[in-house]
């Protein structure tokens, strides 16, 4: 799947992309109404990662559902619309208004969990009632399946899936970007617009597997798993760890054939794991002694 | 709206050159192939309605998209399966041959029915360094030709454009052009309202606009190159061979008149001219910009960001604009200046 803010919010991806061959697309976030975002630059480059301070940008969810996704039917995909919002009615009314589209939509995913704005995103992230109340407002909201997606940094991740599945979330999508900060030391000066960013990429892979397996092994809920993943190799350890589902974001900035090149080679990378498909791996992480 | 851009395509780039041409300034000449479109840019040129017309014509094994001055490569500058470097790095075109384009730079690396590619890039990080170190044979990973470049009509034509659809409107003073193009049925009209052009460039902003100066030197059209450098060391070698009226200044006076681009700015007549292209540093533009207003004349910037996708899916390059946000990697690079001064 095409992970949320990196394969747009339109039409843009489609000359690049055959998304016919891909398991879905997660739209970008949208919000209630637009929003402009950060200030530049809202891009900052580390090794094996990059940090983003885009802060929501989008046309707002009117504009999604009136201009992208109902072009978006034929696409061939899964199309997954992402909700944002400050406070729990925002949520809830995001998920009303795409409800419209249930016939083109396969699912809502609720993004609790964005570093770069001021209000709602990881603050409602953080804490278990709160995305507990976000979540139960939005189901009744809408028919649609829901995935929560989440952030790792939180102090207990497990309780905030949980309280997300109990009230009404079908599955998770995890992880997030990490909060993080660059500084050009010469200046004295952060280096991005809005001093803090969210750090995506191979540098958090190894934080995204972990989340994934803690929340596999105590919940078994449908997962969307990504952070990092930049191969086949990836997508697999993550299947591996509990996700049904593979997420790619930063990858598709650097080359978006990426996601193709990877259900290409998902075959031969689960072949070599002694496993012949996608299900008989998932959650499969051995941790018995012996080496073989 | 899918306006004044055409979608690029993933390319090979193989380096024919790489010749160190000023002070950190590498010119780079990559040979690229007849396209090879992956599949799913054949299926949207095949058969849907976001397609443009001149894609579609160069579906199966044709010639790779031309670029126009103004647009940009985008450089994966590390091994293709390497974790660093993550992100690719925006080139803008030095210039272009192969297409129905004769080789000004230097002919004699072209053989056959080769494609090639010019840049002139500056080293100014671990990016730009890997690429200028790379030896001749090496391939490069770019993509491209991307983004909005300087309103010429071929190139209008070529990213579609909404020229079915009336959207060029956008570029008022073209349309008398525009309307004879459109009737013309793919015959490539002349483009009167660039009679006479000032091409106002500082450092490496001289990139598209060489570019744009040639393509105007192809058209037969006139042209004011007003080029600042820092000094001698960084001014492009290719100026020479221009042309048209080329002004040079350099911040230390070691090569051409000793002052800035805007110096030379003040000392032309604006109101000779149709209109102005420029490229460089933000106080010059805007200087341009301010001073081709109170003539009338219409003045086009090349704004530069951090970009993510460079294909305009992440919003990451997005810079404030006098009314809306600017995506500069597809809404741009290039903008009518009214768009981005207030
Ligand atoms: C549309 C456009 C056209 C350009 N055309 C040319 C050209 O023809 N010749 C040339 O020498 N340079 C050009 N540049 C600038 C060039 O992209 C940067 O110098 C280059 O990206 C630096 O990469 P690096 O890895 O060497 O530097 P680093 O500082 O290591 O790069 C780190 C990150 O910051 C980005 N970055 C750094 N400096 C810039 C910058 N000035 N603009 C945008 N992104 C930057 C890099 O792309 C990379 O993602 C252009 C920039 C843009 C936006
Ligand atoms: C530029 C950029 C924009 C993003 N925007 C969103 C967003 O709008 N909503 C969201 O839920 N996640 C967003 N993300 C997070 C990604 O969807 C993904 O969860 C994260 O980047 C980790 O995966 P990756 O390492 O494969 O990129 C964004 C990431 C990037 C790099
Ligand atoms: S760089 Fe991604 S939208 Fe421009």
């Amino acid at each position: 799947m095409l992970a949320s803010g990196t394969a747009g919010i339109g039409l843009d991806i489609l000359p690049f992309v055959d998304l016919s061959k891909l398991g879905g697309i997660i739209l970008k976030s949208v919000t209630l109404e637009p929003r402009a975002g950060n200030p530049a630059p809202r891009i900052w480059e580390i090794s094996c990662g990059v940090l983003n301070a885009v802060g929501l940008e989008n046309p707002g969810v009117d504009a999604l559902v009136r201009d992208v996704i109902p072009r978006l039917g034929s696409c061939g995909c899964a199309v997954i619309a992402s909700i944002a919002g400050q406070t729990e009615d925002e949520y809830a009314r995001c998920a009303e208004k795409l409800t419209e589209c249930s016939a083109i939509l396969a699912a809502i995913e609720i993004n609790v969990s964005c570093p770069n704005v001021k209000r709602g995103g990881i603050e409602f992230g953080s804490d278990p009632d709160a995305v507990s109340s976000v979540v139960r407002k939005v189901r009744a909201a809408t028919g649609l399946p829901l995935f929560t997606k989440l952030s790792a940094a939180v102090s207990d991740i497990v309780s905030v899936a949980s309280a997300a599945l109990e009230s009404g979330s079908s599955g998770l999508a995890l992880i997030n970007t990490l909060p993080a900060l660059a500084i050009d030391r010469v200046r004295r000066k952060p280096r991005l617009g809005n001093v803090t960013g969210g750090l995506s990429g191979p540098a958090i892979k190894p934080v995204a597997m972990r989340c994934v397996w803690e929340c596999f092994k105590a919940t078994g809920a449908p997962i969307i798993g990504g952070g990092g993943v930049m191969n086949a190799s990836d997508a697999v350890e993550f299947m591996i760890a509990g996700a049904s589902a593979v997420s790619v974001g930063t990858a598709i900035m650097r080359d978006a054939r990426i996601p193709l090149r990877i259900v290409e080679e998902l075959p031969r990378m689960i072949a070599e794991t002694g496993a012949t498909s996608v299900s008989e791996i998932v959650g499969t992480l051995r941790l018995d002694s012996t080496d073989s | 709206m899918i306006y004044g851009k055409s979608a690029g395509e993933y390319t090979a780039g193989v380096l024919v050159k790489n010749e160190e041409t000023g002070k950190n300034i590498h010119l780079l000449a990559f040979r690229i192939f007849p396209s090879s479109k992956n599949h799913a840019q054949r299926r949207v040129d095949e058969n849907s309605k976001i397609s443009n017309p001149v894609s579609r014509k160069h579906a199966h094994g044709a010639p790779p998209l031309r670029p126009y001055p103004g647009q940009f490569y985008h450089f994966l500058c590390s091994e293709n399966d390497s974790f660093e470097r993550i992100l690719r790095r925006p080139l803008s075109a030095l210039d272009a041959c192969g297409w129905e384009t004769e080789c000004t730079v230097n002919a004699e690396n072209r053989s056959g029915n080769d494609f090639l590619l010019y840049f002139l890039v500056e080293i100014a990080g671990v990016g730009t360094q890997w690429l200028c170190s790379l030896e001749e044979g090496s391939r490069v990973d770019m993509l491209g030709p991307l983004g909005r470049g300087y309103p010429f009509v071929s190139f209008l034509k070529q990213a579609g454009c909404g020229f079915h659809t009336g959207e060029v409107s956008r570029e008022p003073f073209l349309q008398e052009e525009i309307s004879r193009n459109r009737d013309q049925k793919g015959g490539c009209a002349s483009e009167g309202a660039l009679k006479n052009v000032l091409l106002v460039a500082g450092g490496m902003g001289i990139v598209p606009l060489y570019f744009a100066a040639l393509e105007l030197e192809r058209m037969g059209r006139n042209y004011t190159m007003i080029a600042g450098f820092r000094s001698k060391d960084k001014l492009f070698h290719g100026l020479n061979s221009l042309k048209g009226d080329v002004r040079i200044y350099t911040d230390d006076g070691t090569s051409g008149t000793k002052g800035m681009a805007s110096d030379g700015l003040s000392a032309v007549d604006l109101s000779a001219y149709s209109v102005v292209f420029t490229c460089g540093p933000t106080a010059m533009m805007k200087a341009a910009h301010f001073m081709a207003d109170a003539f009338g004349v219409p003045c086009y910037i090349s704004l530069t960001s951090r970009m993510g996708c460079g294909i305009g899916l992440c919003g990451c390059c997005v810079v404030k604009g006098a009314k809306k946000n600017l995506r500069v990697c597809s809404e741009g690079p290039v903008f009518i200046a009214s768009d981005f001064f207030k």
